[in-house]
């Protein structure tokens, strides 16, 4: 199988679990205890908007027309509306969305970059006091709980030293302009140095502990030490041989790694009240707001699932023993 | 594998009896298996530090409410029995105050918050992990076993578990069915046992090609006979070492779901603490004492269930312990 | 051209320190192949990363020297020990398909060495091609990867890779263990034809007493560390003078008595991190004596008439009359001769 061939059969893939999601979102919120009507009528319509509603969603109609209607309306793009502002979830997502994007990648890259090299250099020098305390830092950053580490984040840095804002994307009476207009302003990066270094500091903890645990198989291979015998010094076999090869695997974890970022997020962004779809979520589930719930839910697990689908496609790239 | 981990292998081909016979003996190799990896352990400092942090916590979960100076919501009064005492300051910042670590804005008693919050974090963090490992291992051992289409259907199962985020589900989850902490275990549980079930199977995968293991089956051992009695053990490490990462993951997520407002109002939990903390603006207030200690205990707790796992991990792959 | 004096190479253990190769003397000259035959664990593969200073972290040359050409290896510092690596020295390991870094091609790994040692060099990759074409495989296929090759082709591509630099010495460690019998015949012939073409002297490193005696011109017998016995080829497969070596031959069918029995030594050699005081065969020995338990041989010509002939053994006069007659028999092995 060429590689565009299996690219496409996990394109299907993708597509056939992104499938199996949406369905099992429709059942998850139908067959809860509870009226199941509450999840798709909004308390606030009027007795003639319900019927209409009703009739639209079919909700008195069977089960499996209710889900052909519900996949249909999905495929027109149509993922409900906002029992609060009645605005289309479509339209609450794209607006969210961006300033999420922004934020995660911003923090991946950090982390990554800053978490692969501290692991090559701790996979590399084990048993070392540098390895030790790279190990410990690592593992605290998975033990402070991310509310908690932005919490003090705010507290030193925002209310103590005064240093950075404290909330937000952008300050008081500075807002409503779009995110591609703001983010070449000093202002939005100023509001972005605590989210992302508290993020960051989450995220680093799992790239670094991989790429150290890869390190460490990598180094006892009889190739490592061919390149000793070879002259190559101990800088290039760290970084052109071990490294290189240690990769691989941390790729694959990586992909399972986001799934946790998502996680981080919504918490993160709630705590600085960062206009994301991870505080929205929030908001929606304690406002009772299903569609917007439901819709964001959605885009969650698809993220998950298509950077699954990446690192797959990628680490073919990076390992040439790989036959598709 | 080390000595550690006798394999444990059938030495008396021919047995008929599967009943108590079995089970005793396999217990005693169990018992022995734990006090071998334990001498070992606790070799490690670092274990030591953690288990001894984590035992402190246990018995405080258990005889806290005993010696905890007041109950977590009850509100209290200044000393002239009108004012509710709030925002009060530690009693090593403030000689008026009679409260160690302050109270709330509400008037409540931190310190006895945080003890009792003890008890729902520990109880979370062990059952879940219990719970999450239970299903994993179980799920493992089946799908690793037959493999086929069992196998196959399992293990479409956990990509499609491992297609959702955890806190996202825990937190719709937890909206839909109503915020309790047994529902937050659930919740966990629910997409949690991917992990372990993943690892698992795959151990059964090449332990199922062991010599001992054929040898068992030629001489006529049931299925379950020989899921129970040869590979169970040598996959139970693994499970293990999952337990004590789930621990920490349970603790955290629960904290995070409380946090966000989803917890049990009834009970209080180091996570409803910061929950309510913020709620009051403590940060804007200073009452550091309000929002740090919770924190802290979050992370000691969490912390020491990592590196007991840390701990274990590396004699789970002895060649990791050569130099 | 290499001098080994009295090399001590210790590993430190969870066991305490190891003493793998001890007080170990041996020379190899211009143009010649020495075989260092002994079992596993016997030290020889540690010599072998001693020479290169490639001992793994925990490994240390505790005395001795390693002279190549004059100059004291061992005492040199690493930076300067790794000019002399691949260029002076090479080595061909005993798995090629563990030894070769799977995310590279052929070619970037042999021009990697190229580049360190010779960095002027404006056709690294004709190198190669003429190396491949020395080992028989075709050029072409020096852009593929380690797993795209076949057991015995990767075996080719790593002596290839070996004699890029044109090296003066190289140390083949175990080159055909982990080859079929019919690889190895090939890569042996290989190997001998390359030899008449090139200039370099082998140290070739083996259990396989076959492998010795095809392309050695001599050989040191190793046991627990120690040299027991020295000489020619001829001297050492003619008649040989130390016990272990008249044991280890009896291990290997002969191809003039095929219906003979292969005797193996009874017993375990001993434990190198609290070796015994006196000969280190001692407990395995037929001809052992209580001298043997308690003095430690040392290596020395057998008789004036064979001067280049060693062999670390109390009673080396007896085993004409003693041992060899009897060395085939198994009873020898596991009842003894004297006593």
């Amino acid at each position: 199988m060429s590689k565009l061939s299996y690219a496409v059969k996990r394109l299907a893939e993708f597509v056939v679990t992104v499938w199996a999601l949406v369905t099992a979102i429709f059942f998850a919120f139908r067959v809860m205890p509870g009226d199941p009507t509450a999840y798709i009528l909004s308390p606030y319509l009027d007795a003639e908007a319900r019927q209409q509603i009703i009739e639209n969603y079919g909700v008195n109609e069977p089960l499996h027309i209710q889900y052909v209607k519900f996949i249909q309306s999905i495929l027109n793009g149509n993922l409900g509306y906002s029992f609060h502002s009645n605005e289309p979830v479509t339209e609450v997502i794209l607006t969210y969305l961006p300033n999420s994007l922004v934020l995660m990648l911003t923090a991946t890259l950090v982390a990554y970059s800053i978490g692969i090299m501290l692991g090559v250099y701790a996979g590399w020098n084990r048993d070392s006091t540098g390895e030790k305390s790279v190990i410990f830092v690592a593992l605290t950053g998975r033990s402070f709980p991310a509310f908690w580490t932005a919490i003090l984040a705010i507290w030193v840095f925002g209310a103590y030293l005064g240093w950075f804002p404290m909330t937000g994307m952008s300050s008081i009476g500075g807002g409503g302009e779009s995110l591609s207009e703001q983010i070449l302003t000093l202002e939005f990066w100023r509001h972005m140095v605590l989210p992302v270094l508290v993020l960051a500091f989450y995220y680093m903890g799992y790239p670094l502990l991989i790429m150290r645990s890869s390190m460490l198989d990598v180094v006892g291979e009889e190739y490592i030490n061919l390149c000793r015998a070879k002259g190559v010094s101990e800088r290039a076999i760290m970084f052109k041989h071990a490294a290189r090869n240690a990769m691989l695997p941390t790729i694959t974890a990586t992909a399972i790694a986001i799934g946790f970022a998502a996680g981080g997020n919504v918490l993160v962004e709630t705590v600085f009240g960062w206009p994301g779809i991870g505080r929205e979520l929030v908001d929606a589930v304690l406002r009772r707001d299903y569609p917007v719930a439901q819709g964001i839910f959605f885009v969650f697990s698809a993220i998950v699932v298509f950077m699954n689908l990446v690192a797959d496609l990628v680490y073919g790239w990076f390992d040439p023993r790989v036959t598709y | 594998m080390s000595s550690i981990f006798q394999e444990l292998e059938d030495d008396s081909p021919g047995e008929q009896d599967v009943g108590s016979e079995v089970r005793r003996s396999s217990w005693r190799r169990y018992a022995s298996m734990g006090r071998d990896q334990l001498r070992v352990l606790s070799q490690d400092t670092l274990f030591n530090v953690a288990a001894t942090i984590l035992l402190f916590f246990t018995t405080l979960a258990v005889v806290g409410p005993l010696i905890a100076p007041h109950r977590p919501q009850e509100r209290l009064y200044q000393e002239n029995g009108v004012l509710i005492d709030q925002w009060a300051e530690p009693a090593f910042m403030s000689s008026e105050s009679t409260h160690l670590l302050g109270t709330t804005a509400q008037g409540y008693d931190i310190f006895s918050q945080l003890i009792y919050a003890t008890r729902p974090a520990l109880i979370v963090g062990f059952l879940a992990a219990v719970l999450t490992v239970s299903v994993g291992t179980s799920v493992g051992l089946i799908a690793g076993y037959y493999g086929g289409t069992v196998d196959q259907i399992l293990m479409r199962i956990v990509d499609f578990a491992y297609g959702l985020p955890l806190l996202p589900t825990v937190i719709v989850f937890v909206a839909i069915i109503g915020p309790s902490f047994e529902n937050i275990v659930l919740g966990i549980v629910l997409l949690q046992w991917r992990g372990s079930a993943r690892v698992i199977r795959s151990q059964v995968l090449s332990l199922r090609e062991r010599p001992f293991v054929k040898a068992a089956k030629i001489t006529g051992a049931s299925d379950l006979r020989i899921i129970v009695r040869h590979i169970a053990p040598n996959v139970l490490s693994l499970s293990f070492l999952y337990a004590s990462f789930a621990i920490g993951w349970a603790i955290l997520t629960e904290a995070g779901v409380s946090f966000l407002g989803l917890g049990d109002p009834n009970r209080v939990s180091w996570g409803t603490m910061l929950q309510s903390a913020r709620a009051y603006s403590a940060v804007a207030e200073g009452a550091w004492w309000w929002f740090i200690p919770p924190g802290i205990c979050i992370s000691l707790v969490v912390l020491s269930g990592f590196l007991i796992g840390r701990a274990y991990e590396e004699i789970v792959q002895p060649e990791l312990r050569m130099n | 051209m290499l001098q080994v004096n009295d090399l001590n190479v210790n590993y430190e253990s969870n066991e305490g320190t190891v003493r793998a190769v001890d007080g170990v003397t041996i020379e190899l000259n211009e143009g010649e192949n020495l075989g260092i035959v002994g079992e596993s664990g016997c030290g020889k593969s540690t010599l072998a990363k001693a020479i290169l200073g490639v001992l793994p972290s925990n490994g240390y040359v505790d005395a001795g020297s390693i002279e190549f050409r004059g100059t004291d290896l061992a005492s040199l510092p690493s930076s300067e020990q790794r000019e002399y690596r691949w260029e002076e020295i090479s080595m061909i390991p005993q798995s090629a398909m563990n030894a070769l870094d799977p995310v590279y091609t052929i070619r970037e790994q042999i021009i990697e060495a190229v580049d360190i040692h010779r960095p002027d060099e404006s056709t690294p990759g004709e190198i190669v091609d003429e190396m491949f074409r020395l080992v028989g495989l075709d050029p072409n296929r020096a852009d593929q990867y380690p797993h795209q090759f076949s057991g015995g082709m990767r075996q080719r591509a790593m002596i290839a890779m070996s004699l890029a630099l044109d090296p003066a010495l190289i140390l083949a460690d175990e080159p055909t263990t982990a080859l079929d019998v019919i690889m190895q015949d090939q890569i042996l012939k290989r190997i001998s034809s390359i030899q008449d073409d090139i200039d370099s002297s082998m140290l070739i490193i083996t259990h396989d007493v076959a492998v010795v005696a095809e392309t050695c011109d001599r050989v040191a017998v190793m046991y627990a560390g120690e040299i027991v016995e020295q000489g020619t080829v001829d001297q050492i497969f003619g008649k040989a003078y130390h016990p272990y070596t008249l044991g280890l031959q009896n291990a290997f069918p002969n191809v003039t008595e095929p219906d003979q029995d292969l005797i193996s030594i009874p017993g375990y050699p001993p434990n190198l991190a609290d070796p015994p005081t006196g000969c280190r065969f001692a407990d395995r020995c037929p001809m052992a004596t209580e001298e043997c338990e308690q003095e430690s041989p040392s290596l020395e010509q057998i008789d004036a008439v064979n001067g280049d002939h060693l062999s670390a053994c109390h009673h080396s006069d007896r085993i004409d009359t003693e041992l060899r007659p009897k060395a085939e028999q198994a009873e020898t092995w596991s009842g003894g001769v004297t006593q």
